[in-house]
């Protein structure tokens, strides 16, 4: 048994086609991630008292805890759980029907926002404190100063890290795969399912995932540095 | 059927992974020992920009970091036999086990070499040219001047990376290892109960990762302060 190239060419059309799904996968946590992170990343800068170790504890826990874990957790009490409260609801619904990929985005999106969460604090840790003074004695109030000083300087430091962040969900949105996903990993897979080329198959996953991985990893240091003049520019 | 979690399940799991636990340490030591080596020497080809090494170092490393450690581990699994086989060497009978040890390894390597290559890009340039006129050759040079205060720098990213390696240990079952996911897996299909399982794995990987950030924690504190004291 050879490496087939054709049948290479098969398999790379086959999983590009689920690159939109792969890329939900990873974008929507991310945005979600984002949503929920900042709000998290200020309750622990401000130090705000009993909700700040809250959440340093909640954070501890969940990078602790291994993604695919945390998707298999959630299958299984989702597959629990679903068919009793379709039937208490009346509807003619079973797990079946359920899309599986709201298990993947859901488990994503509590990794990403305890990720992002501590990007935005270091990013925030990293503005100079006196930027705060500054903004108090121009009589801006502190959400102000927080919203048009400390934030627009805090985004172009966090950028490096957010796209580590993004391409570590890229990477583990393939595990959706393992909840019976159709994303572009599972995609390959199927592909070969009837002539067992599962080389091939990987190696055309492979590709699509390292393109996606590098024209994400450009995207952002491209914006990093469009960000970082502008701020200059302004300073 | 309602749902509960049953604690006697719990108890019941809890020895069962327990003595499962060296197996995921023992992919996590050796990846780290064979990555870190790999790693420098991935780093050092860059480095000292050897001749075509440098350009196989630098996409080796692109790939490595850019697609998910799953798809490596399978087309290592898929593609080494046929590759051996090619030369004439037949692995089939190879434990699964050194699939995993390779793949981890291999992974582990393009991140240590990425933290390797800036921490010691970070020492500045007088040091070597304090080495150099001392009459240190380059190996010297590496191994009494610049590692030594490039640890300070790597150690903090070195300890992240070890972290999410243990947390990718967490893939090994897909091979069919018997570590502490494989373990879940195995007795979840006799016992009918994966939920428990799924618990108390997950418990014994945030007991790791704790353990792994207070390790690095106190490491870091002792390698500042020496630099500190000298």
């Amino acid at each position: 048994m050879t490496f087939d190239l054709s049948f290479l060419g098969t398999a790379l059309l086959a999983a590009a086609n689920k690159i939109p799904t792969t890329l939900a996968l990873a974008l929507i946590p991310l945005v979600l991630g984002t949503v929920i992170g900042l709000p998290l990343a200020l309750v622990r800068f401000y130090r705000v008292p009993v909700l700040g170790q809250g959440i340093q504890g909640a954070v501890t826990l969940i990078k602790g805890i291994p993604v695919v874990l945390m998707l298999f957790v959630f299958y299984v009490i989702s597959g629990k759980a679903f068919d009793p409260f379709m039937q208490f609801l009346g509807l003619p619904f079973t797990f079946r029907d359920f899309p599986k990929s709201i298990i993947a985005i859901a488990a994503l999106t509590i990794y990403a926002s305890a990720a992002l969460s501590e990007a935005f604090r270091g990013a925030l840790a990293a503005v100079n404190p006196s930027q705060f003074d500054t903004g108090a004695a121009a009589g801006l109030t502190q959400a102000q100063t927080l919203g048009r000083i400390v934030l627009p300087q805090a985004l172009p430091v966090s950028l490096p890290m957010v796209s580590n962040i993004t391409t570590a969900l890229i990477k583990a949105a393939a595990m959706a795969s393992l909840v019976s996903v159709v994303d572009v990993m599972n995609a390959a897979v199927i592909s070969a399912n009837g002539n067992y080329r599962y080389l091939e198959a990987y190696a055309a996953a492979a590709l699509i995932y390292w393109g996606l991985c590098f024209s994400l990893e450009k995207a952002f240091s491209v914006g990093e540095k469009v960000l970082t003049r502008r701020m200059r520019s302004v300073a | 059927m309602l749902m509960r979690l049953d604690w006697d399940t719990v108890v019941y799991f809890f020895p069962k992974l327990l003595v499962k636990l060296p197996v995921t340490i023992s992919i996590v030591l050796v990846a780290t020992v064979f990555g870190l080596l790999l790693g420098f020497v991935l780093a050092l080809a860059q480095l000292e920009r050897v001749f075509v090494l440098r350009q196989v170092s630098k996409i080796a490393v692109s790939f490595l970091r850019g697609t998910p450690i799953i798809v490596q581990m399978f087309l290592i699994f898929f593609g080494l036999p046929l590759l051996l086989k090619a030369i004439g060497l037949d692995i089939d009978d190879l434990d699964k086990i050194w699939f995993i040890y390779l793949t981890y390894s291999i992974n582990a390597a393009a991140f240590f070499s990425e933290i390797l290559r800036s921490s010691i890009g970070a020492v500045p340039r007088a040091q070597w040219d304090a080495a150099e006129g001392s009459g240190l050759t380059r190996a010297q040079t590496y191994r009494r001047i610049v590692l030594p205060q490039s640890v300070a720098v790597a150690l903090p990213a070195t300890g992240m990376t070890i972290t999410s390696l243990l947390q990718d240990t967490s893939l090994a079952f897909m091979l069919g290892i018997v570590d502490v996911v494989g373990q879940v897996k195995a007795l979840g299909s006799i016992t009918g109960r994966l939920l428990e399982g799924y618990i108390v794995a997950a418990f014994f990987f945030v007991l790791l990762s704790v353990l792994l950030e207070r390790i690095f924690h106190k490491a870091e504190k002792k390698v500042t302060f020496r630099k500190k004291a000298t």
